[in-house]
């Protein structure tokens, strides 16, 4: 876990699980913006400061979450993250300024310039999601399942996800380390009329179990996550770099 | 490999691989024929002089395929024989102003007159990476040669972005090296079409590769088929190597379809840690992008994927993210990009690490 010394949009500390290595910088956490404070409005570019650099002094731009829940709606889209020295240097986009609950959440890997490496792909382990019933039921279209010791990366793509409005949904997920506890945004193919971004749910993934709480009200028939997907890196672990 | 040195239509030596036995012989090659040469046009039958110590003189009839080079590659299947050690295949002469005449030559041919036993051959499914999926499906997998006739629900299409591409058979042996015609008719026939729109694929080391022509719409697709037959032990897979894929702007040529503004990519490190930013414009993002390397390296490996998340925007959507799959291919010295959910954006920017990935497909969306 690291911890910021200070940052120029207001919010202080920031706390995000980190797996540091000279190949890769994995970063995983989350924090609300208050995107009326006066430091974030006058910020060019969100930007971090943690008290000792990384191991990679400046990493190639890698992606991060911005995610705004506005009433029971939830849109979420992709924002620049790049490290440079001791700073996380995020992209600011306005697109959500004024409009609900605005989050950033980071499941980013960061890699610097290319050195030399084996070129072939890592083996996938096995993943499988299940719904509790059939009327809740969940269908992988593809997916990719890197796990290394410390950090792992995973993409899902779904054929199918049916959820119950507006409540807690519980899914199984098995082949994601034990170790593996992170909030990150399912994102889908559409959109909420009036938010910019794609429409999200925020998942929460623990003990082998997916949850998340879709668009709609308690006691709606249920809905889908249409054609769903997530790509997100990850730290294992709970205290992952013994120097921070 | 065999080497046929004389033929009757004007073409230079031609080569087959083979297997053969008494009963059974497989030939898989291709020739182009120049419809302009006056020993085509004299010729009643095209007829290649197979090697005297070829094992089977007189076969019963099997096929061959011509494909032409006319509007979205028209052609269609021939009669092909073996008679008198010659190579016979039946001359068509409907494309012979929209020359040259590919033949592809990917048959088993079987004894004339067999009056043994028949046995029923063992078949199995085929089952495909991201992108294919068989609909009628038998792979038969011999010890010196395959044979695969299999139409596809869901097939690489020009109207998908499709050009080059690499696609996985899971089943299939790493040593078939088999040059494929494939049925890319999708069902949208033009009216006095003459013959079907075919193509060319190469199945090499376990991999489908083709390269569709992106002018061309209503290109393969679902409906999509292939038969062939072709021996074994042709192709050794090479062990990839240790190396980094550095590319930029200007190290790339585009696909057709795209108006790329900017490329920086990088792959290396341990576990094919990659870095992928990349801007580009187009009607409809989802139709996929392509890109071609001058040189493919060496150390990486015949095809390989990677996942990434992109941003773009229409009118009247905007920031909207979609699962975006990165894939290379030796055999077509490109880089392709695929929309899996097939949003539309006009204006994409890609900015994000990734892993050279293992992707498992399950299932259809």
């Amino acid at each position: 876990m690291i911890t910021s010394i200070s940052t120029n949009f207001g919010v202080n500390p920031i706390s995000l699980k980190c797996y540091d290595s000279e190949r890769i910088v994995v970063l995983q956490g989350m924090f609300a913006l208050d995107t009326a404070n006066e430091d974030y409005l006058a910020a060019e570019q969100l930007e971090i400061t943690f008290p000792d650099q990384f191991s990679i002094p400046a990493s190639k731009p890698t992606t991060a979450f911005l995610v705004c829940q506005k009433d029971d709606l939830q849109s979420g889209t992709i924002i620049k993250a790049q490290i440079q020295g001791n700073k996380l240097i995020l992209e600011k986009l306005s697109i959500y300024d004024g409009i609900g609950n605005v989050k950033v959440v980071l499941a980013s890997g960061f890699v610097g310039d290319a050195s030399e490496a084996l070129l072939s792909p890592k083996p996938s382990g096995k993943i499988t999601i299940s719904g509790k019933d059939y009327t809740y039921s969940a269908s992988i279209s593809q997916y990719a399942n890197c796990i290394q010791d410390r950090w792992g990366m995973f993409f899902l793509q779904m054929s199918s996800w049916n959820y119950a409005p507006g409540v807690e949904n519980e899914y199984g997920i098995k082949g994601l380390p034990a170790d593996l506890n992170i909030d990150v945004p399912i994102f889908t193919s559409y959109i909420n009329s009036g938010l910019d971004g794609s429409e999200c749910a925020m998942a929460h993934i623990e003990n082998g179990k997916i949850t998340f709480t879709g668009k709609g009200q308690e006691g709606e028939s249920k809905k889908y996550l249409h054609r769903a997907f997530m790509k997100f890196f990850f730290v294992r672990g709970e205290n992952d770099i013994a120097e921070y | 490999m065999i080497t046929c040195t004389k033929n009757n239509f004007g073409c230079g030596p031609i080569e087959f691989q083979d297997y053969q036995s008494d009963r059974l012989c497989v030939l898989n090659g291709k020739f182009v024929i120049d419809t302009a040469s006056e020993e085509y046009k004299a010729a009643e039958r095209l007829e290649i002089k197979l090697p005297d110590a070829f094992r089977i003189k007189r076969s019963a009839v099997s096929t061959a395929i011509l494909i032409s080079s006319s509007e979205q590659n028209r052609g269609t299947v021939l009669r092909c024989r073996i008679d008198k050690g010659f190579l016979c295949i039946e001359k068509l002469s409907n494309w012979d102003e929209e020359g040259p005449l590919t033949i592809i030559v990917a048959s088993g041919f079987t004894v004339l007159g067999w009056h043994g036993q028949f046995t029923e051959t063992d078949y199995e499914q085929a089952t495909f990476g991201t992108g294919i999926v068989p609909e009628s499906n038998r792979l038969v997998v011999k010890e010196d040669f395959v044979y695969a006739s299999i139409s596809f629900s869901t097939f690489p299409s020009t109207n998908n972005g499709y050009g080059p591409f690499s696609i996985k058979i899971n089943q299939m042996p790493k040593d078939v090296d088999a040059i494929v015609p494939v049925c890319l008719q999708s069902g949208t026939y033009i009216k006095g079409q003459v013959g079907s729109w075919l193509g060319e694929a190469r199945i090499q080391g376990g991999y489908i590769s083709m390269n569709l022509n992106e002018d061309f719409s209503n290109y393969g697709g679902k409906g999509s088929f292939l038969i062939f037959f072709a021996p074994r032990h042709q192709f050794i897979p090479r062990v990839p190597g240790v190396g980094k894929i550095v590319l930029s702007t200007d190290d790339v040529t585009c696909g057709n379809k795209t108006n790329m503004q900017s490329l920086l990519l990088g792959i290396g490190g341990e576990s094919g840690i990659s870095s992928l930013e990349l801007e580009f414009i187009q009607d409809n993002s989802f139709e996929g992008i392509s890109f071609y390397l001058a040189e493919y390296p060496d150390y990486a490996k015949y095809e390989m994927k990677m996942p990434v998340l992109s941003r773009g925007g229409t009118y009247g959507k905007r920031y909207t993210v979609a699962p975006q799959i990165v894939s290379f291919s030796e055999y077509n010295k490109s880089i392709s990009l695929h929309n899996l959910i097939r949003s539309t954006t006009m204006e994409t920017s890609i900015f994000d690490a990734s892993i050279i990935s293992d992707i498992i497909y399950v299932s259809d969306i």
